[in-house]
């Protein structure tokens, strides 16, 4: 069942395959939880996040390959070029099972390689080869390329595109073309080495340690999920977007840049539009939700667009926040982000941005190359896109993130620029949701929902009331503009997020069908596969240590609790018009208050937010961790 | 389960599979013990880049070009009309694997590997019961027949007007 690490020497061509440490898999679970302790043994304080020295992992989950429920994901991680700070960014697509089946659990890169070179891994061949003849290709050519070249069609790829090769430091890593590890510019760490891509070809078995056994949880997990009428319909129907409606209602769905929460005719972006005109589902391997989807633009102007999603981000990222519902201009937008390899949420706040800027003058017609960025100016929008990608004239600008680019820019537009350690925030309007604020202030690579969605917050079923009461004590926990319960509410998402990610498993499962995938079925498919004993509340323990860890590496760089803890301004400064009337539903103090508990129930200093020595000795982590933060 | 075998069909409908691989992850499983889309028998070939997935399995045709052209007589039927092969007869030619239309039949890493709707196993499809999209189904071979009338007539209705008009 142990595979194998693979470690890649860019700078010399060497190429170590290590087993994967048993004592490793039992404190760290696998995928994540590895990756997190790897970079912390590999980077070193101030390291340049696009300097050679710096390590790309990736690492599947444990449970890769199997037919455990949601469970072929892969987490890459890296210190990221946007934030400076700790990066993990999770993938689905069938690229982790493709690399199981091949043999190898984690790829380690390191080094910097002499001209741009891809790998190519068959089963136990594994080679370098050159790519000089595809740099600069779009992701959708690349995989056309790799694939003629091998001869084989049937090979998976994980590639970065343009925005990677030129540094954009919000450059996504695209897997299967359309599946991004997308969030802070990992695709960019990638192109800093002249690594191009993957191509993975896998022949061979995943085995677990009981097979009956696995057997058996496994299976009764995905008929759970399937039997979960509410959330797999939903799901499989409209995917994501199915909250768009719900969002434009509640006066919560971003509009010109967070301005304010609804758009007209916002049905056009929803996910009840989106399947019954443009899309069909399409999954990730093993998947029994199907939120995925993909699209084909038959008529208008986009004629001839394809590509997978555009998912409830994309749709608000590029769609809402820049003014428009023209829902194939949003496929469109999302195709060029895919195979160009940008991330849709940065782009489409980038975007945004640089609309408000215009907006309030401080881009004119002069500074922006003639572009009319007037919000819903969708033609505007596409060449946009492409200038980021390739770094051309305000292009390059926006390229570098909206923290930088405010700070170019001046005349006040660093409060517009919706972004917090220099990571655009994800379309979730934290000012109507206070775990939501509080997961994503805390959230160690900057402000979205992929490390904790607090979903149980709105209790949308009473099952999932039930639970959100039964983890905080309160029954205020399902007011969400109340910060009561709302610290232990984010501690209990961000442990189970941590341990599915480290299996493999998809998060949405945890937090759409609460209850079917929980603490003691992953510690039950856990010790079935690998043979490690492991409870549910040993699971729970290791969630927290590499949460722990994580916050840990942002600390060794010397960042304070005030410099980390953050939300954009925008969100704890002004009210939005279309939430209870603009009132001051999120403030500073609130925020503060909310994190001060949350520092007490995870036994960190409350006045440095820096975890004591005896919470790190009590979560296993050793004297290297302790003294590099300066825990007392 | 063995009554069913006969009455019963394995539908397979590509423009609803949503390329998850469930099927051959739970196939190679059941079959082999282990995970692995090569030991599985139901294949799904896939064009990533425009998103179509086309699972192919053993159809257990009626007249199987297989059983014809088998120069041993290894090939043949079992009582529930599965496509089986007798293995001390089968000479490994390959003339099965050749012959195949769908390219169902394959040796690979189990041997001689075709899908047997799980009949040896005593249940029914495996892939069926845990294909969430609806492209595997396990039903009744009327049903089956029945379901494509329907939506050829229902493709060409479409296109027509309600009433003769005027």
């Amino acid at each position: 069942m142990l595979g194998t690490m693979l470690f890649v020497n860019l700078t010399d061509g060497s190429i170590e395959r290590r087993p994967v440490d048993r004592g490793l898999l039992r404190d760290y679970l696998g995928g994540r939880g590895i990756n997190a302790r790897l970079l912390w043994d590999l980077s070193r304080k101030g390291m340049d996040p696009l300097s050679p020295e710096a390590p790309l992992l990736f690492g599947t989950g444990t449970l890769a390959g199997t037919f455990a429920p949601n469970s072929g994901r892969m987490t890459v991680t890296c210190k990221s070029p946007a934030t400076g700070l700790y990066l993990k960014t999770n993938v689905g697509s069938h690229a982790a099972p493709e690399l199981r089946f091949a043999g190898y659990d984690y790829l380690i890169f390191q080094g910097k390689a002499p001209h741009p070179v891809y790998l190519w891994i068959d089963d136990g061949e594994v080679s370098l080869r050159d790519a000089r003849g595809l740099w600069g290709l779009d992701t959708r050519t690349a995989d056309r390329r790799i694939k003629e070249e091998l001869g084989d069609d049937q090979i998976r790829t994980v590639l970065i595109g343009p925005a990677g090769e030129n540094l954009v430091v919000f450059a996504s890593i695209m897997a299967s073309i359309y599946r991004a590890a997308g969030r802070g510019g990992s695709g960019a760490v990638m192109g800093s080495k002249n690594l191009k891509g993957i191509a993975v070809r896998g022949t061979g078995d995943v085995t677990v340690a009981d097979p009956e056994g696995f057997m058996n949880v496994a299976l009764a997990a995905r008929r759970a999920i399937r039997e979960d009428e509410y959330c797999w319909t939903r799901s499989f129907e409209f995917g994501t977007a199915q909250g768009i409606i719900g969002g434009n209602e509640a006066g919560t769905l971003p509009h010109r840049n967070f301005q304010d929460g609804h758009i007209a005719d916002g049905y056009k972006l929803s996910g009840e539009y989106v399947s019954e005109k443009f899309a069909h589902p399409e999954a990730c391997s093993s998947c029994v939700l199907h939120c995925g989807r993909f699209s084909r633009v038959k008529s208008g102007p986009y004629a001839g667009t394809f590509t997978a999603g555009p998912e409830y981000e994309t749709l608000a990222s590029l769609g809402s926040k820049c003014g428009t519902t023209d829902t194939a201009a949003v496929i469109k937008a999302g195709e060029l982000c895919n195979i160009l390899g940008m991330d849709t949420i940065s782009a489409g706040s980038l975007i945004s941005f640089a609309m408000e800027c215009y907006e309030r003058g401080v881009l004119t017609a002069k500074t922006t190359d003639g572009l009319d960025l007037s919000w819903g100016n969708t033609e505007a929008m596409m060449i946009l896109l492409e200038k980021m990608a390739r770094r051309e004239g305000l292009g390059d600008l926006l390229a570098n993130g909206s923290r930088a680019a405010a700070k170019t820019l001046g005349h006040g537009s660093e409060a517009w620029a919706i972004q917090a350690k220099g990571l655009e925030q994800s379309m979730v309007d934290v000012r109507g949701t206070m775990s939501y604020a509080l997961a994503f202030a805390l959230n160690p690579r900057g402000p979205d929902h992929l490390t904790t969605e607090c979903l149980a917050e709105f209790g949308y079923t009473p099952e999932v009331k039930r639970l959100a009461e039964e983890i905080t004590g309160t029954p205020k926990a399902t007011d969400s503009i109340s910060p009561e319960g709302k610290p232990r509410m984010v501690a209990w998402h961000e442990e189970i997020y941590a341990v599915t990610d480290c299996l493999g498993i998809c998060v949405f499962t945890d937090t759409w069908s609460y209850t079917r995938i929980n603490f003691e079925n992953m510690a039950a498919m856990f010790t079935a596969a690998t043979g490690i004993p492991l409870s549910a509340d040993e699971a729970r323990r290791i969630g927290e240590r590499i949460i722990t860890l994580e916050r840990a590496f942002n600390l060794r760089e010397g960042l304070t609790r005030e410099e980390l803890d953050v939300l954009p301004r925008r969100m704890v400064s002004e009210g939005s018009p279309t939430l209870r009337n603009g009132e001051r539903t999120l403030t500073p103090e609130k925020l503060d208050g909310m994190l001060r508990e949350y520092y007490a129930l995870r036994k960190w200093d409350p006045k440095t937010g820096i975890p004591r020595r005896e919470t790190l000795e009590r979560l296993g982590l050793d004297s290297t961790v302790k003294d590099a933060i300066g825990a007392r | 389960m063995a009554a069913d075998q006969q009455s019963m069909t394995l539908s397979v409908d590509s423009s609803r599979c949503s390329g998850c691989l469930t099927c051959a992850l739970v196939c190679s499983f059941v079959h082999d013990g282990a995970f692995s889309y090569e030991r599985s028998r139901i294949r799904v070939w896939r064009d990533d880049n425009r998103g179509i997935f086309v699972p192919i399995a053993c159809e257990q045709c009626e007249d199987a070009p297989c059983v014809t052209v088998c120069p041993t007589g290894a090939l043949g039927r079992d009582g529930q009309g599965i496509v089986v092969r007798n293995a001390v007869r089968c000479i490994g030619c390959n003339e099965c694997v050749n012959v195949c239309p769908m390219g169902a039949i394959s040796f690979g890493p189990a041997g001689w590997m075709k899908c047997d709707r799980c009949a040896s196993l005593g249940t029914s499809p495996y892939c069926a019961e845990y294909c969430t999209a609806g492209a595997l189904r396990w039903i009744p071979a009327r049903l089956a027949a029945r379901e494509k009338t329907h939506a050829a007539a229902a493709r060409w209705a479409e296109s027509k007007p309600a009433g003769k008009g005027a």
